[in-house]
């Protein structure tokens, strides 16, 4: 309970909510008392990793749980009690005061209706307006969100747009009625980052504009430190922090805070620069323990902390920042001094008198990253000589046959048009590129999955579309593949071990007893215990599955191992530690990884070299240090620019990279990149093909005017400075 | 322009499925055991002397070689002449024409009333997911599923129509009476209330299976909660957006049932002795009445491939993603 006088413009205010869905005799604890508030044109974020309880608080502000839910506590809208409304008087709520706009902008818009009928309907819902007066007003709201000819566009349907300009529709649906408050649920989580700048600063604009209150739920500190004005965190279902959004990035107080912060890959930190990682996992739901949360996992924890719960207290009397920490105290005075936005600091890291609890007593499962065993991230540019090459591709081609009628056959779709890219023994590459690009084509053709249209892939002196069934399957021992999701890349029948030692068995390698023992030697490379192999995939948290698809890929000893966005789907805590497994699996088992990511600071964070990936085409690649210090190519300085910088004191806004990419059936003549290019020169850029050349050593670039961006370019940003 | 040609390419693939279909039709009879001439004369084969076996044979143009036999085939269905009844020397057309109408008073009715029942309990029962009523329906409906037709008919009559004498247990009309205008349709009326009710009950559980479990993964969806979120009533997400999308699967099975519906139901015919298209095609069967055979399968298999097109192209209309 907050103990702050309640502010007059307080709008919507949350008041010991707990929420507990109960099903067949188990109780799940979603939420376990969150108080939180959003004042009039304010902006609040609220940040936690799966679990914490986020969504289903503003889910029941909606009052749209599902009927097993017992709510507690208060949700007060201005003056009225939310929990204590009628549904129709709910009704009357949502949509009209309170607008929201959902994740994924593909699955939340009906794929039937036509978008101005579904802006329409909510207009309609709330006012008594002819059909023609809300599609004409559906039309205004397109226009107002940026969708381009919105008049012509209004009665597309769905399917019809684009991710972002979907997002677009959305948000013009939840303002349809003019709401005070409008929830944003992970709002940009499905977008590329080019995409996420653009959403940001519209909504940020439109509040703006309309003195709106926003909730920007979200799990990324980056983005919520551009847009909000307070924030706060949730872990297992309680807030454990809250406050200024300077205040909260530049001092974080409670432990789990200052280890997110840590925890987090950043564009901004020293190259080179170790992540924390945060040990263990979140606890389970079901249980309701009487102390603090986050106890089992913090460096911190003393006996009171398992004890009793602390409460939620300004650290100031009266002052906006607020922490439920027994410590607090203590860890401000220390935490003054943590510069938690530079990372890596040691200070709120097991100090003298706070010795680190043994691995016994933590409670936490399997999963858990031993800090001692952190690998060296990867070292700074490389001065010694190229290590020798593992796998080869010269000018691959993979082109999909397009949609067209049984005679004739449509313009193929180029996935990936002339690639030319090696992996290096023992090192990563990583690639990156906007949804689209092409960069997991490129993936499985290199693994043999994908037929090639021209072109070459050699794994040393053997070309893998000359090679026989045999030649092939030998191949694929020699190079695994880890997935984005390990809940869908794993067979759900089957226990945890016979998962890993599948492709034993597939192989014919040793007896059954063999096997099993090879599995519980893998899970152990992955730091899991044997144990868990008797377990199934679902019973594993993500982290723990991942692991798991790791150490499948291990199964047969590779030597390339390549992971298509292999910590997209987990928490920022949980990526931390998958990244120092693989960095430290490289190092021991000399690996070549191929890393696949849309978020360019695990990019950089994990690789050694990088590729920019655009249209089927690389526009740049060289050193990471090179890339993300001194990047050439205007693509990859608008991909950098759009990443959010966790820093509140540094919102500089650069203008985002305009529009989406074109389609990959007819890519724009000359550089394939003109047309969202602020540099193209007509008459050269629109022409000609800008070849791939190496504009300085080691550092390849396709861009014509590459010479001249860098000389007119202003100061170095200070975030590319802090690079390499 | 591009829709056009798609719609081209796709009647050509149904033009391709008919002619398999047609070339199936001549050929299936043909594979059957037994000789149709006994039936054709009247006596066992054994009986006849191979003279009048090759008259009868020649007069049914079966000693023509089988290609000679399948162009005169093509070119009889090219001239919408399908010949005469091995048995009855009725021509096919007049036979068919005859019992259509009442195959599919029977059929059209129960897929109406079928289609109804079992869209509005399907969709309900899903939106009271775990409720007695939806856990009572869905038992119920899956005993429906497995209960046998003949057993549900003859059920009705010895209740209806034995024991109540409430309605009439056999035939489409009260023979040898002369009715016209209104008592003649009440007769049919009376007449068809049996068999279309056993029909109708006995085709309710697909469609309600069906159109539970669309509405079930429906209501998981995204834009569900998003509807709701907008303030919508209850009715307006219920109707708007669950069970239109809900239908789409919905609307292929009744399609595909409609097709169907031209080929009868043998078994409610039988039961009911009703003159439909099912129980001539079973007659003919027994009888292995070769012209009869391949003119009511012929019947049902341009039925079928009718209702194909029609789902196929009312889907775009439903379903704005499908659209070229």
């Amino acid at each position: 309970m907050v103990t702050a006088p309640p502010r007059v413009t307080e709008l919507l205010a949350i008041r010991g909510l707990r929420v507990t869905f109960r099903a067949a005799g188990r109780d799940v604890h979603a939420v376990r008392g969150v108080d939180l508030s959003v004042a009039e044109g304010e902006t609040l974020a609220v940040v936690g990793e799966s679990g914490s309880g986020k969504s289903v608080t503003m889910t029941a502000a909606l009052g749209l749980l599902p009927e097993n839910a017992e709510v507690e506590g208060s949700i007060r809208l201005r003056d009225r009690e939310l929990l204590a409304m009628d549904e129709r008087a709910l009704r009357s709520v949502r949509g009209a005061e309170i607008g929201v706009v959902f994740q994924d902008p593909m699955s939340s818009l009906n794929p039937v209706h036509t978008v101005s009928r579904q802006i329409a309907e909510a207009i309609r819902a709330h006012s008594d307006v002819s059909r023609g007066a809300a599609h004409a007003r559906a039309v205004e709201l397109l226009g107002e969100v940026g969708i381009p000819d919105a008049k012509a566009r209004a009665d597309d349907y769905p399917h019809q747009f684009s991710g972002g300009m979907r997002q677009r529709v959305m948000i013009a649906m939840a303002l349809a009625c003019g709401p005070r408050v409008l929830i944003a649920d992970e709002p940009t989580t499905a977008l590329d980052v080019t995409v996420q700048a653009q959403i940001v600063d519209l909504v940020d604009r439109i509040r703006r504009g309309r003195g709106m209150s926003v909730i920007w739920i979200s799990h990324d500190l980056g983005v919520v430190a551009q847009i909000a004005d307070r924030v706060t965190v949730m872990y297992a279902g309680r807030v454990v922090e809250q406050g200024p959004c300077a205040d909260l990035f530049d001092a974080a107080v409670h432990p789990y805070t200052a280890g997110l912060l840590r925890a987090m890959p950043r564009l901004d930190s020293p190259a080179g620069a170790e992540l924390e990682v945060i040990r263990g996992s979140l606890p389970d739901p079901e249980a309701q323990p009487e102390g603090c949360v986050f106890a089992p996992r913090c460096d911190h924890a003393q006996e009171e902390c398992a004890a009793a719960r602390p409460t939620l207290l300004p650290l100031v009397a009266g002052g906006g920042h607020a922490v439920a920490c027994h410590r607090s105290g203590e860890l401000l005075d220390h935490g003054r001094v943590v510069p938690a936005r530079l990372g890596g600091s040691p200070t709120l890291r097991a100090g003298a008198d706070n010795p680190r609890p043994s691995g016994a007593v933590d409670g936490a499962p399997a999963g858990e990253a031993p800090a001692a065993a952190a690998a060296p991230a990867p070292p700074p540019a490389a001065e010694a000589p190229a290590p020798p090459v593992v796998v080869a591709l010269d000018d691959l081609r993979v082109h999909y046959r397009g949609r067209g009628s049984w005679r004739r056959s449509a313009a193929p779709v180029r996935a990936v048009d002339g690639v030319t890219l090696d992996l290096e023994r023992g090192r990563t590459l990583g690639l990156v590129g906007e949804s689209g690009s092409g960069k997991s084509t490129l993936a499985r053709a290199l693994l043999g999955l994908e037929k090639t249209s021209g072109g070459a892939v050699a794994f040393g002196d053997q070309v893998l579309h000359t090679m026989s069934a045999v030649g092939l399957r030998d191949l694929r021992r020699t190079a695994q593949m880890v997935f984005q999701d390990p809940a869908a890349s794993m067979n759900p029948a089957l226990r945890v071990e016979d998962v890993v030692s599948e492709p034993l068995r597939i192989n014919r390698r040793g007896s059954v007893a063999e096997q099993r023992v090879r599995a519980g030697e893998l899970l152990e490379i992955v730091e899991l215990p044997r144990e868990l192999g008797r377990r199934y995939p679902h019973q594993l948290s993500g982290g723990q599955r991942q692991r798991v698809a790791i150490a499948r890929a291990l199964a047969l000893d590779p030597q390339v191992l390549v992971c298509d966005e292999p910590v997209s789907a987990l928490d920022v805590s949980v990526q931390a530690q998958i990244i120092r497994l693989l960095s430290r699996l490289q190092s021991e088992l000399g690996l070549s990884l191929l890393i696949i990511s849309h978020d360019l600071a695990v990019i950089r964070t994990i690789a050694h070299r990088v590729a920019v990936m655009y249209l089927g085409q690389i526009v740049e690649r060289g050193n990471r240090d090179d890339v993300f210090g001194r990047p050439r190519h205007p693509y990859t300085r608008g991909l950098l620019d759009a990443v959010p910088v966790p820093d509140p004191h540094r919102r500089s806004r650069p203008v985002p990279l305009a529009g989406d990419p074109p389609s990959p059936v007819a890519p724009p003549s000359g550089c394939r990149f003109h047309e969202r290019c602020a540099f193209a020169r007509p008459g050269l850029c629109d022409t000609t093909p800008p070849p791939l050349e190496e504009q300085r050593p080691g550092h390849w670039t396709a861009c014509h005017l590459a010479d001249e961006i860098a000389a007119s370019s202003t100061a170095p940003d200070p975030a590319r400075s802090a690079t390499g | 322009m591009n829709a056009r040609r798609l719609g081209l390419a796709r009647l050509g693939q149904y033009a391709i499925v008919l002619v398999v279909a047609v070339s199936l039709n001549f050929a299936l009879p043909r594979l059957m055991p037994g000789s149709p001439l006994a039936l054709i004369a009247g006596v066992e084969v054994g009986e006849m002397t191979p003279e009048e076996r090759a008259a009868v044979t020649a007069d049914a143009g079966l000693d023509e070689p089988l290609v000679v036999q399948y162009l005169t085939y093509w070119k009889s269905i090219l001239t919408l002449d399908f010949g005469y009844s091995f048995r009855q020397g009725t021509p096919i057309e007049e036979l068919v024409l005859d019992r259509l109408p009442w195959t599919l008073l029977l059929t059209l009715t129960a897929l109406v009333v079928a289609g109804a029942i079992g869209i509005a309990l399907g969709a309900f029962a899903a939106w009271r997911r775990g409720s007695r009523w939806d856990v009572g329906s869905l038992s119920f409906m899956i005993a429906l599923e497995s209960t046998p037709q003949f057993w549900l008919g003859m059920l009705f009559i010895a209740l209806f129509s034995v024991s109540l004498g409430w309605l009439p247990s056999f035939g489409a009309t009260t023979p040898g009476v002369e009715l016209s205008g209104l008592a003649w349709a009440a007769d049919v009326a009376e007449h068809a209330v049996l068999p279309v009710l056993t029909l109708s009950i006995l085709s309710i559980p697909a469609v309600y299976l069906s159109m539970r479990y669309s509405t079930l993964s429906v209501l998981g969806e995204d834009y569900i909660r998003t509807a709701q979120a907008k303030g919508l009533r209850p009715r307006a997400v219920m109707l708007h957006h669950v069970v239109r999308t809900a239908l789409l699967p919905v609307t292929t099975v009744l399609a595909l049932r409609l097709g169907w519906a031209f080929g009868g139901t043998v078994v409610i015919e039988t039961v009911f002795s009703y003159p439909g298209l099912g129980r001539l095609m079973y007659d003919a069967v027994s009888a292995r009445d070769y012209p009869v055979m391949q003119g009511t399968f012929l019947v049902f298999t341009i039925a079928v491939l009718l209702a194909n097109l029609l789902a196929d192209s009312l889907y775009p209309r439903l379903d704005p993603r499908t659209r070229v």
